[in-house]
């Protein structure tokens, strides 16, 4: 068990800047050797958020093609002092924006409060149940966690991808997003739900699983 | 956020989420700790909270490949600018190497053309000065090819050294009319694409839409000869190679 208090910040994640700039970078100072640096540093959760996102391998590897393209064209758009997660998630979120369009897909039910009306009650999922999961270190976790956040809405795995694998904080979710930094809180908290409710029977059989061995 | 002074636990659920999201302000941080403080089951809340959320991203990073393929979608990105500018350029530059190979094939300005244009020039301005045919070196050696006029010419010709380039007029064994332009000075050598050794020394030919030009250098004076007419070079070269064998002698 912890033997302190200090959960805050994810502590795995890297805070990307550009030598000499802090925390963000300057635009038109930002180098093509500086944009390659960043965006590799960014690579794996660039990758994963647009796997989730389209929840297709080649759509990801279009969308993120797609992604960096934009980005270097609008490298001089990138504001000094802002984040470059910020800056370049935004731009993979538009961008899957704009090949849903594109494609003419229809979108996901867009309004939250049609889905889900239980989740609209303050219910605080029971963390305890899921006390064995972080735990399991195994690939078929991993498969369910991936599983799992696919079948959540996308209004509410976009703000949590974005939250989770891209480092944005409230605020910048809520401006890539254009909604108010409360309804990002509701909506990461919809996918929590969403996430441990699909997540439960898997905790269970192994806990049988365990029990049984 | 909520004002952080009261704390329970309605108030800890709500707000553990933004806290272990790092969202919360100092005060609500404090109010958070303080509370995990007094209360163990808050703080393995928190902890599990926390653990839970670090798992997933885990997991939703496991496998997915992302760092080969941007690196590679990157170096595909990395040429498109660069290379649509080189690619420009080259099509630009191909372009002008074909104008200048074309220009340069056909003898149009500025390639080829001063040496070419003066001896056009010479073979048909207007004389400066006409005189008879003297019995010299050179009316001698012009007789040996054809049937020389009996007028010598001075012409202007800025390229050769201008006033005082000598031209005849003779009729080759063919019937057709030519024009020899003497140049007298040496420093102002022909540039003919087509320089060959023929005859124990060098002919330079140009071929104009209706002249033939051939030129070689006088072995007596070290000047250059041209002979200028509407013949076929191969013609043309026999006739400056006998000249120049002449000359020689």
């Amino acid at each position: 068990m912890i033997s302190a208090v200090s959960p805050i910040r994810k502590p795995d994640l890297k805070l990307v800047t550009v030598p000499g700039a802090s925390p963000g970078a300057a635009g038109g100072n930002l180098s093509r050797d500086d944009f390659e640096r960043m965006t590799t540093e960014l690579s794996e959760p660039l990758f994963a958020t647009a796997l989730r996102l389209t929840r297709n391998r080649a759509d990801a590897e279009d969308l993120v093609q797609d992604t960096l393209h934009r980005a270097w064209r609008a490298l001089a758009s990138f504001e000094k002092g802002s984040r470059f997660n910020a800056w370049i998630f935004r731009i993979l979120r538009n961008a899957f924006l704009n090949r849903i369009r594109k494609a003419r897909l229809a979108p996901e039910v867009t309004d939250p409060d049609t889905l889900d009306p239980a989740d609209r009650a303050e219910v605080v999922p029971d963390i305890r149940s899921l006390r064995e999961l972080p735990d399991l270190a195994d690939r078929h976790f991993d498969e369910r966690v991936k599983r799992a956040l696919d079948s959540v809405p996308e209004v509410y795995r976009t703000p949590f991808l974005l939250f989770t694998l891209a480092d944005m904080t409230y605020d910048e979710i809520a401006s890539a997003l254009e909604i108010p930094v409360g309804t990002v809180m509701s909506r990461l908290h919809r996918a929590r739900t969403h996430l441990r409710e699909r997540l439960q029977p898997y905790a269970a059989e192994r806990n049988l699983a365990g029990d049984g061995a | 956020m909520k004002d952080a002074r009261k704390m329970d636990a309605t108030r800890f659920d709500e707000q553990v989420h933004a806290w272990i999201d790092g969202e919360l302000s100092p005060d609500e941080d404090r109010a958070m700790e303080e509370w995990c403080a007094a209360h163990p089951e808050a703080r393995e809340r928190a902890e599990l909270e926390r653990a839970f959320e670090a798992r997933i991203r885990s997991a939703l990073l496991s496998g997915s490949d992302g760092r080969a393929f941007v690196a590679d979608a990157l170096r595909r990105t990395r040429p498109a600018r660069p290379l649509q500018a080189t690619r420009g350029f080259a099509a630009a530059a191909s372009v002008l190497a074909a104008i200048a190979g074309f220009m340069w094939f056909n003898c149009v300005p500025p390639f080829e053309c001063s040496y070419v244009g003066a001896m056009e020039a010479a073979a048909t301005a207007p004389a400066v000065r006409a005189e008879p045919v003297s019995p010299d070196r050179m009316t001698a050696a012009l007789r040996t090819i054809g049937t020389l006029g009996d007028m010598c010419e001075r012409v202007d010709v800025a390229h050769c050294c201008g006033e005082g380039s000598a031209r005849w007029r003779l009729r080759l064994p063919c019937g057709s009319p030519i024009a020899v332009v003497e140049g007298r000075c040496a420093h102002d050598a022909p540039s003919f694409r087509r320089r060959r050794e023929a005859g124990g020394g060098v002919l330079w030919v140009a071929e104009k839409t209706a002249d033939t030009i051939v030129c070689f250098r006088d072995p007596g004076s070290g000047g250059y000869v041209s002979l200028v007419g509407s013949v076929p070079s191969a013609n043309l070269e026999q006739a400056a190679l006998s000249l120049r064998e002449a000359l020689g002698r």
